[in-house]
């Protein structure tokens, strides 16, 4: 049926034109599609405010509640008399290291052995990484000696928290620590010679970084390894 | 308004409530599989428990003044000042529920509570320095309740060097006795040492 009063040919025009014509069904699918892209960019903007500017700034806060909970602990010069009555380490265990490899401890046989035995949830056990970082700094190249931090956890935990500077410390993990050397306050130290003996402990978190210890560990090795 | 304005925006709405749905998916699917996430293992070995020293409190030839000036925080997540315990002894114990002989004491410090359970004038506090849920999580497992805290306000003079530590504070704010490491705390010793304590000093 014919328009009254329209042309044949605007009709055609019109016809040739239907795609421009705004009908409800396309003002809605272009309202969607309005209304996702505000949702997305709604959502970029928070993503970029959450991560950049709040992550940034908690992780600041975590580090200045970090520094003053460090602050709180003392840390003494560690204690090394000798282990009344004398105890022998077993060398019947392993360790994992960070990679996943599992290490036997007689690997450590023929070397005098710092065994920091800490936890990551540990604050003293945290407060004495740096200095037992300065020891190890002090202790390299020496084949006599060696320092491991062993800790109960899994890898996955100590490769999340492990951050800054002493993530060079040769951490290890391990399931089951021997009896006698099994912690019974977080953190303990032993002082492990060449022959397996025991021969100092200190409990507690203690400034490692002294001439004392190297000497200590040292006339230890010279005394009792190959 | 014309048909195909009202039509575009009633789109937009659906757009939005597309992507607010979307969200809302996403984190109901985040919680969900955080609460299905197991609870982390807080297994005991049993034969730590076994080998926990017998304990023997000695009071400190010169005590040490403690402070109430910090606050702990319940497992409801009330903010408690440690004032509120000002007129009691107080048996402190610095824990972490990753810390294995914290966990082997455990059950003798349930059995010490339930020793001091008409007891008033002597309050048992065990503070842990983690995150709260963990803690929660923690006594879940245990088989009585316990007076558990967190806090991250530690003052210096109470901040254990070791985990765990014990601290035993009389009426008179003054630091009589520590202990450090696990250790069996179900002795009638113990109990004595308390309420000794709570005499000398409590009104």
């Amino acid at each position: 049926m014919d328009s009254p009063g329209w042309p044949a040919s605007d009709r055609a025009i019109n016809e040739s034109r239907t795609d421009q014509i705004v009908t409800p069904r396309r003002a809605f699918a272009s309202g969607v599609a309005a209304g996702l892209g505000t949702g997305l960019l709604l959502i970029v903007v928070w993503l970029i405010f959450a991560f950049v500017i709040v992550d940034r700034r908690l992780d600041r806060q975590d580090a200045e509640a970090e520094a003053s909970r460090l602050a709180e602990v003392e840390l003494s010069a560690p204690d090394l008399a000798p282990v009344e009555p004398p105890e022998q380490a077993p060398y019947a265990w392993t360790v994992r290291s960070l990679a996943g490899d599992a290490v036997a401890m007689e690997t450590f046989e023929t070397r005098t052995v710092l065994l920091s035995l800490w936890h990551t949830e540990c604050v003293p056990c945290r407060a004495q990484l740096p200095s037992l970082t300065r020891l190890a700094e002090r202790l390299e190249g020496r084949e006599d000696i060696v320092l491991l931090m062993v800790s109960p956890e899994t890898e996955d935990v100590l490769h999340a928290r492990l951050t800054g500077d002493v993530s060079d410390l040769p951490f290890f993990v391990a399931d089951q620590i021997p009896e006698n050397l099994r912690p019974n306050v977080w953190p303990t130290t032993h002082v492990i010679d060449c022959t397996g003996a025991v021969v100092a402990r200190h409990v507690g978190g203690a400034d490692w970084d002294s001439d004392d210890v190297v000497d200590f560990l040292a006339a230890r090795a010279r005394e009792t390894c190959p | 308004m014309t048909p195909s304005r009202k039509m575009f925006w009633l789109g937009y709405l659906a757009g939005l409530g597309l992507v607010t749905l979307a969200i809302a998916a996403w984190i109901g699917w985040a919680v969900w599989t955080e609460a299905r996430s197991p609870h982390p293992d807080f297994g005991v070995n049993s034969e730590m428990t076994a080998a926990l020293p017998s304990l023997e409190l000695e009071a400190f030839d010169k005590p040490e003044t403690a402070t109430y000036d910090w606050t702990v925080t319940t497992l409801d997540g009330d903010t408690l000042s440690m004032s509120t315990f000002q007129d009691r002894t107080i048996l402190l114990s610095f824990w972490g529920t990753w810390c294995a002989p914290c966990r082997a004491e455990m059950p003798s410090l349930a059995r010490l509570a339930a020793r001091l359970e008409d007891r008033d004038e002597i309050a048992l506090v065990l503070v842990s320095n983690e995150e709260i849920d963990r803690v929660r999580a923690y006594a879940e497992t245990q088989p009585s309740t316990m007076p558990f805290y967190v806090t991250d306000d530690i003052p210096s003079v109470l901040f254990p060097s070791v985990w765990p530590t014990a601290s035993v504070i009389g009426c008179d704010g003054q630091l009589v006795a520590r202990h450090v490491g696990g250790a069996n705390w179900d002795s009638v010793d113990v109990v004595e040492f308390l309420v000794d304590q709570a005499e000398a000093t409590c009104a």
